[in-house]
This record gives structure tokens, C-alpha cells and sequence, in this order.
């Protein structure tokens, strides 16, 4: 599962934009990932310049 | 229920918004999709900055005092722009001990800001949420805030775009949705222009930050251990603090505390500086623009279609004539590419003609020269090189300023000569490096 430390992100959107299964998307203005879209490829935990999205082990 | 227009637009940033205010003018049916509820809120590291008095893609940005407008004769409109400005003078380069290269005499210059500014700091926000307030009273536009846009795919000859609330159809879309544009990778359009890497952006806004010199430009910071970026805000006092890197590996935000709280040199700019707001962040995948920005329909403005660097202004230009191009084919009902000659031209002689070859890539100067080698350069030149904003000048000027100091390096110091023809000739393995790095939005 990855998540987004919301302390971290300051919603500059980047990961929204480079997520291939397009399970990234702003609400009211804050970054929030939809886990039923999301493969865990963590390409936004490899893109954020903020380390905001990370992987939470099972 | 689909809701059918005549034009869609993604994206309110400066390249949507005029297309938006443009078609809307010209009574077309609108829609405006745009995931962010508040546009006035920059959320994306950006200075701010927009060169003025000269031209840049052909086209000349004038700002009227007097009138609070920004004018583009080039392109025959103008933008009301209420907030504050501050007036830039060029660029400076400088080196890990102090010492700079300065683009424009900014303290000569400073003598009349409104004939020799080559450039302003701006609230983009305010300028964005200007043209904003204009669409949303328009009869003909819809504007739909704090909608995600997800798909685009054409059933039965319209284009269908679907977003995380509603469904939207019509014969014309604007791809005004950003440098990572999502509709250029659905439609395929990315996987014929080149890929140069991903840059990664972090920023921080500080007060009362004191470099010893004048302060009225875009100051570059070459460290040992990064590259920085110090912009006055248009806030007096304010200041951009940035640094970026295309390694994913770098922590932006610790070095950016490194240059503020513990350089030799730079500290010392920072002794009474406070942070200010949040910090900002940005994502942006350098692709060559795309050599035809329109597809069968939709048409790809702004960013989307090529990073334009201090180009908000160019994003403008698109936008609306973009809009006026797309209503002249909605009176002639036809929509084929010759009906957009004149703005596919226009693309071409400006955009993929004079950059469509050009490779952007990381300098690392730090990989290959030590402090003291590029104290040195930096000190070879005294005088100041000609003002401008321009990236692309940046980088022509400073080449053929060092050219001529090829022989003089050489002979004075062939150490950093050897160093230099290293660092040349590892250009492509560097580019190299940046792409595997990169996150291509095939």
C-alpha cells in the first residue's frame, strides 16, 4: 500500500501527472491516492522532490 | 448525462485560461476542467518571474505601470495584472567562493527600471486568478474547479473526456493540462519526442535574505555540493530559494538548509533571513516539443506541448491564439490541419524549428571542477555580459564569453583546462545518466 505523508506533500501535483494506472488525483486541493487504482509501482515515491509517498509494508 | 460543448479545455494554468477566455469571447460553448479548487494558491515551485522588453519567442511582453497591464502587441492582447511587480535586471552566475558573472549591470540599470528591467517578479497567482474571474463571468464558458481529469478517447468521431465527476464531449479539445500532460501520453503523442530526464524542483520563500551586491535578478549559486536558484518575490523583502537536481537520490531540502544554515560564503546572505510560507515543490520531465501540437481535433498549448522555460508568457500566446484559430474552423466547420495552418506555422517557426533539436541536460559542474577551479572562471569575467532573462541566451552568452578565454585558460591554469575538456567530453555519458534517471511519461 503506498501512502502520502501529508505533512510532507505540499501538492505540487508532480506525482498526479507521471502515475501510469492514474490513481493519483487532488482533492479540495490535497494529493490523495486511490487504492483500488493503485499497483504499488512507486513511481511517485521515486519522483516527489518531498519523500512524501511511501510504501507501507504489509 | 455526457455534457456536450463545443471546445473543451484541460488545465487552468495561463495556457488554458486564455483558450478558455478566448473561446468563450467568441461565443463558443466552453468547458474548463481544472483539478485544483483554488488556481489563486501556486502550489508548484515557481519565482514567478516573466521576461519583459525583449523578445523571446518572437514575441515582446510589455508591462504598462499605469495601466497594471501586461501587453503582447506581437501577439494583439493584453492582461490585467492588479498585484505587485518587482523589476529584474538579468541573471548572475555565481561560484562556490563568491564571486560572480553578472548578466546586465543591474546597478547602472536600476537608474530606469521601466526602460532597462529585463524582466519582472510577479504574484502568478493573482495574475492566473485575474484572467480566472474574467472566464467565470462569461456566458458561453463553464468552468469546472476541483475536477480530475482521467480520459480521453473519441466515440463516434467526438472526443469523449472523462473526469472523477462528470463526462464532457465535444469536437474540439485544448491540452492545456502541463508540462507532464496526461493527454499527450494517452494519445500517444510522447513517444516520438526525445526524453532528457526528469528535474526535480524544491523552494523555499525566506525574508531579509542579504547578498552582498545588488539583488535584482535571477542569482545562480554554484556549490560543491549543489546548484541553487535566489529570486527576488514581488513581495519587497521576499525571496525564492530554490535548488534542483535529476538525481533521484539527492534530498533537495537538505541541501537547500546546508546553503542557508551552514556555507563558508553563502550563509552569510542568510544570517537574518526567516522562512516564510510553505515550501514548494515541482516535477518537470524535459521532452523536445512536439513537432505537430495538433491531433485530429485536439489541440496540445503551453507547457504540454513543450517546457518553456521563464515562459509563462509563450503559454499565453498559445492559449489564445489557439482559441481564435478554433473558432475561425468551428465558422467554417471544418477542423482539418490546413484550416490551422496559420498557428501550426506559427508553432513551427518559433517553437519546434529553433528547439526542436536542442538536448537539455544537467550541468554538474561540481562532478568535474573544484570550488577553486570555478572561483577562477568565474573570475575571467569582469565586465557584464549583456541583461537578459532568457535561458537560451544565458547559456550562448556565457559560451562565446568563455570561448575567448580558451586560449588565456589554457596557458594560465591547464589543470582546470584538462578538467573542463573532462567534463566536455563526459557530456554524453552525463545525459545518459539523466535519462535512465528520468521517469518518461510514455
Amino acid at each position: 500500500m503506498v501512502r502520502i505523508n501529508a505533512g510532507k506533500c505540499v501538492g505540487c501535483g508532480g506525482c498526479i501527472d507521471l502515475c501510469p494506472s492514474i490513481a493519483i488525483g487532488m482533492i479540495s486541493d490535497r494529493v490523495v491516492i486511490d487504492e483500488k487504482l493503485c499497483t504499488e509501482c512507486c513511481i511517485c515515491v521515486k519522483v516527489c522532490p518531498m519523500r512524501a509517498p511511501y510504501k507501507l509494508d504489509e | 448525462m455526457v455534457k456536450q460543448y463545443d471546445v473543451i479545455v484541460v488545465g487552468a494554468g495561463p495556457a488554458g485560461l486564455m483558450a478558455a477566455k478566448g473561446t468563450g469571447e467568441n461565443g463558443l460553448k466552453t468547458a474548463l476542467i481544472e483539478r485544483k479548487r483554488d488556481i489563486s494558491k501556486i502550489r508548484r515551485s515557481d519565482g514567478g518571474g516573466l521576461g519583459i522588453n525583449s523578445h523571446l519567442f518572437k514575441q515582446m511582453l510589455i508591462y504598462n505601470p499605469r495601466d497594471r497591464r501586461f501587453c503582447i502587441p506581437t501577439s494583439g492582447f493584453s492582461i490585467r495584472y492588479d498585484g505587485p511587480i518587482e523589476s529584474l535586471y538579468g541573471f548572475r552566475v555565481y561560484s562556490p567562493g563568491g564571486k560572480f558573472i553578472s548578466l546586465g549591470d543591474w546597478k547602472e540599470m536600476k537608474k530606469d527600471p521601466e526602460k532597462n528591467r529585463v524582466g519582472v517578479s510577479l504574484d502568478k497567482g493573482l495574475l492566473l486568478k485575474g484572467i480566472l474571474d474574467e472566464v467565470e463571468k462569461k456566458e458561453d464558458v463553464d468552468v469546472y474547479l476541483g475536477t480530475n481529469f482521467t480520459h480521453i478517447e473519441k466515440v463516434n468521431d467526438i472526443w469523449r473526456i472523462t473526469t472523477d465527476s462528470d463526462e464532457f464531449a465535444a469536437r474540439c479539445v485544448v491540452a492545456a493540462d502541463g508540462v507532464n500532460s496526461r493527454i499527450t501520453r494517452i494519445l500517444g503523442l510522447n513517444k516520438h519526442r526525445k526524453f532528457m530526464g526528469t528535474s526535480r524542483q524544491v523552494s523555499i520563500t525566506m525574508k531579509n535574505v542579504e547578498p552582498p551586491e545588488e539583488k535584482d535578478g535571477l542569482m545562480f549559486i554554484l556549490t560543491d555540493y549543489g546548484i541553487f536558484d535566489v529570486l527576488p518575490l514581488c513581495y519587497k523583502g521576499e525571496f525564492h530559494v530554490g535548488a534542483f537536481t535529476h538525481d533521484p537520490k539527492e534530498n533537495l531540502l537538505d541541501k537547500i538548509k546546508k546553503l542557508v544554515n551552514e556555507d563558508k560564503v553563502y550563509a552569510s546572505w542568510f544570517k537574518k533571513a526567516e522562512k516564510t510560507g510553505e515550501a514548494q515543490s515541482c516535477v518537470v520531465n524535459l521532452n523536445s516539443p512536439l513537432e505537430n501540437p495538433y491531433h485530429d481535433g485536439v489541440f496540445i498549448i503551453g507547457d504540454a506541448a513543450w517546457v518553456q522555460e521563464m515562459g509563462n508568457m509563450a503559454a499565453l500566446c498559445c492559449g489564445w491564439k489557439v482559441a481564435n484559430a478554433i473558432t475561425l474552423a468551428s465558422i467554417e466547420d471544418t477542423f482539418d490541419e490546413e484550416t490551422f495552418a496559420d498557428y501550426l506555422q506559427w508553432w513551427d517557426d518559433n517553437f519546434y524549428k529553433p528547439f526542436g533539436h536542442i538536448e537539455f541536460g544537467e550541468f554538474k559542474f561540481s562532478k568535474y571542477l573544484t570550488a577553486d577551479d570555478m572561483d577562477y572562471l568565474a573570475s575571467l569575467i569582469r565586465k557584464p555580459l549583456p541583461a537578459t532573462l532568457d535561458f537560451f541566451q544565458l547559456f550562448s552568452e556565457l559560451k562565446i564569453a568563455y570561448r575567448d578565454l580558451i586560449p588565456r585558460i589554457q596557458e594560465e591554469r591547464p589543470d582546470v583546462f584538462e578538467r573542463l575538456i573532462t567534463m566536455r567530453d563526459a557530456r554524453e555519458t552525463d545525459k545518459k545518466q539523466s535519462i535512465q534517471a528520468g521517469i518518461p511519461n510514455r
